[in-house]
């Protein structure tokens, strides 16, 4: 009875095995250090890019471009989160994903960087450096959002052009607290999921 | 005669024993709340504790190992800086903010006189990291710590691993900081009428508790709110205190109501440490036409107003919360190898 109860409930809701993701700009395999041209004249360029994803029980896994092990994810549902929730930010579990040695701590302020670029704009020559801290779980500037995972998708795609684009460097290169702005930037994010 | 003041003396041994566990490590005093401290994450051990003791002592936790825990929170003045304003840490720089007592963690639904930490825990990371406290980073202690052949065997002893993790050594600092528990002053004894008020703090109670409790509420003697106490903001730092955490302009200057326990010793006064005697702390209260904005309403509404001898009768009741037991517990002191 109990094998039969897990092939009707929980193999589908597993759907084909856990997820990777991709991370592409265009049509082009996202890598840190590498200029990207943006609109024929402007290319950018990411020193560091992390970010979390989670499922709505909890489990959470850090994102980090600089070790492309942390794309494959741990868990496999159908509905994933990114950013985290209000519980995980203030638990005070500081290991594993949460340990505070992976960058993401606010430890004055507690809670967790949903989202972290650091990189230059390179604009006609000219080197714009740029970083977004992103993140919050207080009402209202939340950067929290469950993603659908169409079912047989394994491979989560990220198009980050569409967050690029959204950056507002020139006239705001540096977001370091929850608001307005940071939100703002985390919806492009969140857009940017195919 | 001689043997019935002996028996008494030792009965009273017996009995302040029993009060008090001999190894220093956490207990829940009688009719006090619930604690908040998550303990089921981190049971607490003997051998915990004492690891976490040894790190608190120890200045290897500050970048050029000279400042440790206790460097700013100095167990006779109940885990308080005696002496200086603002903190000051590693090459001598000096913080914006008086390092407060430590006891009765436990307790704290927050920490920092802003609020803005939310497990204790996590609060070492703070004054670990920060470059005018201790100015290291989490991955320099862990290396140092991960060399020490002697920290490896105690951290592996509590925690079973071979590999330090941060949330090793968190754990380890915060069994020792939240044992730090003071209930055995004066005032607690006449709680449990086991001794009497003289006149003068009984009047000074009186006092208290129609002009103080509200805020300082007994037994932590703080209801962890933040309030503007009319001190004004501080000229050198104009440090905004809540605000900084919620970003509402209606929390500025706003700070922590700090615990009254052991305020005879805990000096000096303020977040920023700015008045070195409790005699100046009570002749602000008293006197609100020397008030500056912001003043939290609460107070406001209050408008004490002490007379001299009415001060001295509530500096006499204050005394009464010290605990001589938790300021010369030896199991709280320096480890002596």
């Amino acid at each position: 009875m109990l094998r039969f109860l897990f092939l009707f409930f929980v193999l589908p809701n597993l759907g084909f095995g856990q997820h990777t993701v991709k991370l592409k700009v265009g049509l082009a395999p996202f890598q840190l250090q590498t200029n990207y041209l943006m609109n024929g004249t402007d290319s950018i360029r990411l020193d560091q890019f992390k970010f979390y994803i989670g499922n709505q029980r909890g489990d959470y896994q850090l994102v980090d471009a600089s070790d492309t092990t942390t794309y494959n994810l741990p868990f496999a549902d159908k509905v994933l989160v990114i950013g985290m929730d209000s519980l995980a930010n203030t638990s005070g579990k500081l290991e594993g994903a949460f340990d505070p040695l992976l960058g993401m701590y606010w430890a004055w302020n507690t809670g967790y960087i949903h989202l972290k670029l650091v990189g230059c704009l390179v604009q006609k020559g000219r080197q714009l450096p740029f970083e977004y801290h992103i993140g919050g779980y207080k009402a209202p500037f939340e950067t929290f959002v469950p993603i659908k995972i169409p079912a047989r998708t394994k491979n989560i795609t990220l198009q980050l052009e569409r967050l690029f684009t959204a950056l507002p460097i020139t006239t705001k290169p540096n977001i370091m607290l929850p608001g307005a702005a940071a939100q703002q930037i985390f919806r492009a994010f969140s857009t940017a999921f195919e | 005669m001689k043997t019935w003041g002996f028996l008494f003396v030792a009965c009273f041994g017996l009995i302040s024993l029993m009060i008090l566990p001999e190894d220093g490590l956490f207990y829940r005093p009688e009719k006090w709340p619930k604690p908040l401290y998550n303990f089921e994450d981190n049971p607490l051990t003997p051998e915990g504790f004492s690891l976490g003791r040894a790190l608190f002592y120890d200045p290897i936790l500050s970048e050029d190992s000279t400042v440790s825990c206790a460097s700013c929170h100095l167990q006779y003045t109940a885990f308080a800086h005696v002496d200086h304003s603002t903190s000051h840490g590693i090459n001598s720089r000096v913080g914006k903010r008086n390092a407060p007592g430590l006891m009765n963690l436990a307790w704290y639904p927050t920490f920092h006189w802003d609020g803005g930490v939310l497990n204790l825990n996590g609060q070492a990371i703070n004054p670990l990291t920060h470059p005018d406290e201790m100015g290291e980073t989490l991955e320099g202690v862990l290396k140092k710590l991960n060399r020490n052949s002697d920290y490896k065997a105690k951290f592996k002893k509590v925690f079973g691993a071979e590999h330090i993790k941060t949330s090793h050594l968190l754990k380890a600092l915060g069994q020792f900081t939240v044992s730090l528990v003071s209930a055995n002053s004066k005032y607690d004894s006449v709680m449990r009428k086991e001794s009497t008020f003289t006149a003068q703090e009984q009047r000074g109670y009186t006092l208290f508790r129609n002009h103080c409790n509200q805020c300082h509420t007994a037994p932590l003697f703080t209801n962890f709110e933040f309030k503007a106490n009319g001190i004004g903001p501080n000229n050198q730092f104009n440090d905004s205190g809540r605000a900084l955490i919620t970003g509402k302009a209606a929390d500025a200057y706003l700070f922590r109501v700090p615990t009254l326990r052991n305020i005879e010793y805990s000096f000096p006064y303020m977040h920023d440490g700015r008045m070195s005697k409790l005699k100046e702390v009570l002749a602000h209260y008293s006197n609100s036409l020397s008030w500056q904005k912001p003043v939290s309403s609460g107070l406001l509404q209050k408008k004490n107003t002490l007379n001299l001898n009415e001060q001295k009768d509530l500096l006499s009741f204050l005394k009464t919360l010290s605990d001589k037991q938790f300021l010369f517990n030896e199991a709280f002191r320096f480890p002596r190898k």
